[in-house]
């Protein structure tokens, strides 16, 4: 979201486009963490999400006169995470490569936690992989990285009714596919 | 900690959905197991961006000052000169147009095929004796 007094993002985009570094920094401040969401929900692992995520921006960078309405910078760059995540699996489907589990992005384990985190992540990852992509790209845009349900709508350009609808399924089917003590246990640990 | 309570018909309305989820969700921003993972994130990202911002700012420089030349010079000559030639395309050649000719032109014309056999040919013999004369005397 955009508060009173920040650049919009057709101003940033503009400026980039003249190769100003500050405003492209802006735009990634403000949309790398959707552009990660994005990316995890169609990879499904967190190093694939991180490559493709960090891609896209700099073929957004690249690009950059392809994004004819500016104001709508965002959903144009998650568009181009959406391909080059797809893409990313192909390829690696192609190469038949084991799938990274979902627990790789832990990189400081400590041992009982990380052992409960570990299982959790891989029951999470599992029943994510259950949902349609844009029920997946939609909950994780709305609880990991707190976008509005209008957010999501003009930016994924679909009805905001239509938002709240795969949000409900969405967090239905997690909470039927995973055990809710598990995660209050994982929860008050972190605290 | 956000708590998930119950409620609703079914003891599990949307609104505990929502902090169930973010709950769950919360796993998977990497910052939560590696501190600082955004700022390293955006610092990749603008390291590798950085040889194509400078390109852009050299290109903005150098094609804006074209341009720019461009606009108050050649453009204006060239639309001036488009005009002319519309102008003349449009009038077309005209059968009408009076000859012209500079006075060099129009004073050696339709002399050239004669002036040399009249003057060696020996077909007007009393001119050249005329000139023969008159250049001794000089």
């Amino acid at each position: 979201m955009v508060a009173m007094g920040r650049p919009d993002d057709s101003e940033l985009v503009r400026r980039a486009r003249g190769g100003d570094g500050d405003a492209f920094g802006v735009l990634v401040n403000r949309y790398m963490r959707a552009a990660y969401a994005v990316a995890l929900s169609v990879t499904g692992a967190h190093e694939d999400a991180e490559d493709a995520a960090q891609e896209s921006f700099l073929v957004a960078l690249q690009k950059l006169e392809e994004c004819r309405n500016p104001e709508r910078f965002a959903g144009w760059l998650l568009t181009i995470v959406r391909n080059r995540s797809r893409n990313l699996v192909r390829r690696e489907s192609l190469r038949d490569m084991d799938q990274v589990p979902a627990s790789a992005h832990s990189r400081t384990p400590t041992p009982e936690r990380e052992t409960e985190r570990s299982e959790l992540r891989g029951r999470l990852g599992a029943a994510l992989d259950a949902l349609s992509q844009v029920q997946r790209e939609i909950v994780l845009l709305h609880d990991l990285e707190g976008w509005k349900h209008r957010e999501i709508a003009e930016r994924l350009e679909i009805p905001a009714g239509t938002v709240r609808s795969h949000l409900h399924f969405a967090r239905k089917a997690l909470r039927e596919a995973l055990d809710e003590s598990l995660v209050r246990e994982v929860g008050e640990e972190r605290v | 900690m956000t708590m998930v309570t119950t409620g609703g018909p079914d003891g599990r309305g949307d609104h505990d959905d929502g902090a169930f989820s973010r709950t769950l969700m919360a796993e998977l921003d990497p910052e939560i197991s590696d501190s600082g993972y955004w700022d390293r994130f955006r610092f990749r990202i603008m390291s590798r961006a950085a040889e194509e911002l400078a390109r852009r700012r050299a290109a903005g420089v150098t094609i804006g000052d074209v341009l720019e030349k461009w606009s108050r010079t050649l453009v204006p000559l060239a639309a001036a000169a488009a005009a002319v030639a519309l102008i003349l395309i449009w009038r077309g050649p005209s059968i009408d147009a009076p000859l012209t000719m500079g006075i060099e032109e129009a004073l050696t014309w339709d002399l050239e095929d004669e002036v040399l056999p009249t003057l060696f040919g020996g077909e007007a013999p009393g001119e050249a004796s005329a000139f023969i004369f008159a250049s001794e005397a000089f």
